[in-house]
């Protein structure tokens, strides 16, 4: 696993916690799909992406083929510390797993 | 199968057997040759038995509730492949937040399960593969209570 720079984290802390955007630069690829030629194009897709704060877990994101290309994560967390380490690893159908972490606002 | 799916093969508590045979048995397909439910795109099953089996486990269900639970979507969808979709809630103790589409090969799109201290709120960008209705369902160990609005898509996503 290598800390990818596919994976990027935004946040903004308010007044009521702190807004959490995670990006994940992917295909998502269903295998539904077929190109010009009329091949079917394999299915690459995110399964699930794991978020933790200061290595406790937020959000658990089950994803699969009805998640739109590059899946985009938005959500809030109430009272998160200031400085924390907020870590996302996410893998797919291949059997590739990438990682990142950045530090909380 | 997933740990979502193990928990919704639990005996349930106030469904009737039809309701519970018919979410097994969705379950069941579902998870042939899958280890995922929701990443199955050959799957009949429907949005209504899919809400049956995520809100089998809990004490009333799966519940209406379009007061406690909001999805927001856009009015007009030109492009099925990329559409932002919100779901929040007033509920406390949310445990899990799904969204579902009837028009979809599966009708679970995401499901995210949060963990302390996060909010009741989730925005993720699915794909439509056209016209139909899309759920936004929030589980507590009470019920799963969910909401729907419609979803008019110019060009579907699927291809």
């Amino acid at each position: 696993m290598s800390t990818s720079d596919d994976i990027r984290i935004r946040s903004r802390r308010h007044a009521d916690g702190v807004d959490v955007l995670v990006l994940m630069l992917h295909p998502m690829e269903s295998g539904l799909r077929t190109d010009d030629q009329g091949r079917r194009v394999p299915a690459h897709y995110i399964i699930d992406a794991t978020i933790t704060v200061d290595a406790r877990v937020v959000l658990e994101a089950q994803l699969g083929i009805a998640v739109a290309r590059d899946p985009l994560l938005q959500f809030r967390l109430d009272n998160a510390p200031a400085g924390g380490t907020i870590r996302v690893v996410w893998r797919d159908n291949r059997g590739v797993t990438q990682a990142a972490t950045a530090v909380l606002a | 199968m997933t740990r979502a799916a193990t928990t919704n093969l639990q005996p349930p508590r106030r469904r009737d057997r039809r309701t519970f045979v018919q979410a097994a048995a969705g379950l069941a397909l579902a998870g042939v040759g899958f280890d995922r439910l929701h990443a199955n795109g050959l799957t009949r099953q429907t949005v209504t038995t899919a809400l049956a089996a995520i809100g089998a486990a809990t004490r009333t269900g799966a519940v209406a509730a379009p007061d406690a639970v909001t999805l927001t979507l856009p009015d007009f969808i030109e492009d099925g492949a990329s559409v932002p979709v919100t779901v929040t809630s007033t509920l406390p103790d949310i445990e899990d937040i799904y969204v579902l589409a009837d028009m979809n090969p599966a009708p679970i799109a995401t499901h995210c399960r949060l963990g302390r201290g996060v909010a009741p709120r989730l925005s993720v960008r699915i794909k439509l593969a056209g016209s139909g209705r899309v759920y936004g369902a929030v589980r507590t160990a009470g019920g799963l209570y969910w909401t729907a609005a419609d979803a008019e898509v110019t060009v579907g996503g699927c291809g």
